[in-house]
């Protein structure tokens, strides 16, 4: 009875023991279970930052990459600009080298057309001195003479007020005229007055427009050698003749010698030309 | 084909100058020594420009001009004025009448070309 009941107490213990022991296993379970729970919360928090520092590490890699490649870039670059920088340089020297050709070609340009409007003028001139020769000697005819002698003042000189004198005695004889110089002319033909002066001097004077006495431009003397035969006075210009020029002046020397034999000739194949050959009857009978 | 000047003035003088001138540029030049003289060579040669002194004997240059611009023969017909007359009232009734350009004598001869090049089409 007394092993029965000690049986009993033993396996009640024991049945305590393992009551106790399970809740403990329970307890110790429950914990784990939230360890597990906490461990599980705790990778996964890790995997995210792994996976967050990996994608950091990526782009920290792209970045290096990108750095590197700009460094390359930026040396190329700078490679670049110094080639340009040279090109720069003889591309300036070359447009310095240019810009002066073309300042020579310019200046030469300016050269040749100096020289073309030189020549042009010179060919106007000679045209002139060719023109009033022709005219001068191109007649027998005194009044055509005459008139050919106004023309070139008219035409080439520029001025239509002028008078055409010839000798007369100690004066000068009016042979045609223009403009209204009457009270000059009259002095003229007494060989007194400023033309009757300039006459004495015989040579060709040529004054500022109108500045010259009794209003004078120029006087050229008609004149065989030392001879004067008569006189050409030129008064005023045309309105939109300023002044004479140099080629004026040429034709001035040159009336002076040819008009006063131009007009000797026709005086004398006025007075004396059927006498002097048949045919010279037959130019201007 | 040259082209055909028809140059007219009482001077001969003008009409030498005019020929010295022009003979260079290779044109082909006939003249007239009036006015009237000038409205008939117009109407039969067709010229392609007329050069007109103003001061002539029996038709002065502004009634040959107004003749010249009435005909339709000639009416089309460049006309360059070359005068002595350079004052104001006297260019202003030469353009009125039908003149296009004008010219004073005496004639340079650089001003003279360029005229006529001008109005014939041609590079100056």
């Amino acid at each position: 009875m007394k092993d029965e009941k000690h049986q009993r107490t033993y396996v009640e213990g024991l049945r305590d023991q393992t009551e106790q022991y399970a809740q403990n296993l329970l307890r110790e379970n429950e914990k784990l279970r939230a360890l597990a729970v906490a461990v599980e919360t705790e990778n996964v928090r890790l995997q995210e930052e792994v996976a967050s520092a990996r994608e950091i590490s990526d782009e920290g890699r792209a970045l290096r990459d990108r750095l590197e490649t700009a460094v390359r870039e930026k040396t190329q670059l700078l490679t670049r600009v110094d080639e340009l920088t040279a090109e720069l340089t003889g591309l300036r020297s070359d447009r310095a080298h240019v810009v002066e050709q073309l300042a020579g070609i310019e200046r030469e340009s300016r050269g040749i057309a100096e020289q073309y409007q030189t020549a042009m003028r010179q060919n106007a001139s000679l045209a002139n001195l060719y023109v009033s020769s022709y005219m001068l000697h191109s007649s027998l005819d005194r009044a055509e003479v005459l008139s050919g002698m106004a023309q070139i003042i008219i035409n080439i000189v520029g001025s239509e007020d002028y008078a055409v004198l010839e000798r007369e005695g100690e004066g000068l004889r009016v042979a045609k005229a223009s403009g209204g110089n009457a009270a000059t002319l009259q002095r003229a033909e007494n060989g007194s007055g400023p033309i009757g002066a300039l006459a004495r001097e015989a040579r060709v004077r040529v004054f500022e427009t109108g500045a010259g006495a009794d209003g004078l431009t120029a006087f050229i003397p008609l004149a065989i050698g030392d001879y004067v035969t008569g006189a050409i006075a030129i008064f005023s210009l045309l309105p939109h003749k300023p002044a004479l020029t140099e080629a004026d002046g040429e034709i001035f020397e040159m009336l002076s010698a040819h008009a006063a034999t131009a007009l000797y000739c026709a005086s004398l194949h006025q007075q004396y030309g059927r006498e002097v050959s048949p045919w010279a009857s037959t130019i201007h009978p | 084909m040259r082209k055909k000047i028809l140059c007219v003035d009482d001077s001969n003088v003008v009409l030498l100058m005019e020929k010295l001138i022009l003979a260079k540029a290779n044109y082909e030049l006939i003249t007239a020594g009036t006015g009237r003289e000038a409205v008939e060579i117009a109407k039969r040669e067709k010229p392609d420009l007329i050069l007109l002194d103003i001061v002539m004997p029996v038709m002065d240059g502004f009634e040959a001009c107004r003749h010249l611009r009435a005909d339709e023969t000639t009416r089309n017909i460049p006309i360059i004025m070359v005068t002595t007359r350079s004052e104001a009232p006297n260019v202003e009734q030469g353009y009125l009448i039908g003149c296009n350009e004008y010219v004073t004598k005496p004639i340079d001869s650089i001003e003279l070309l360029s005229k006529v090049k001008n109005y014939l089409g041609e590079s100056v």
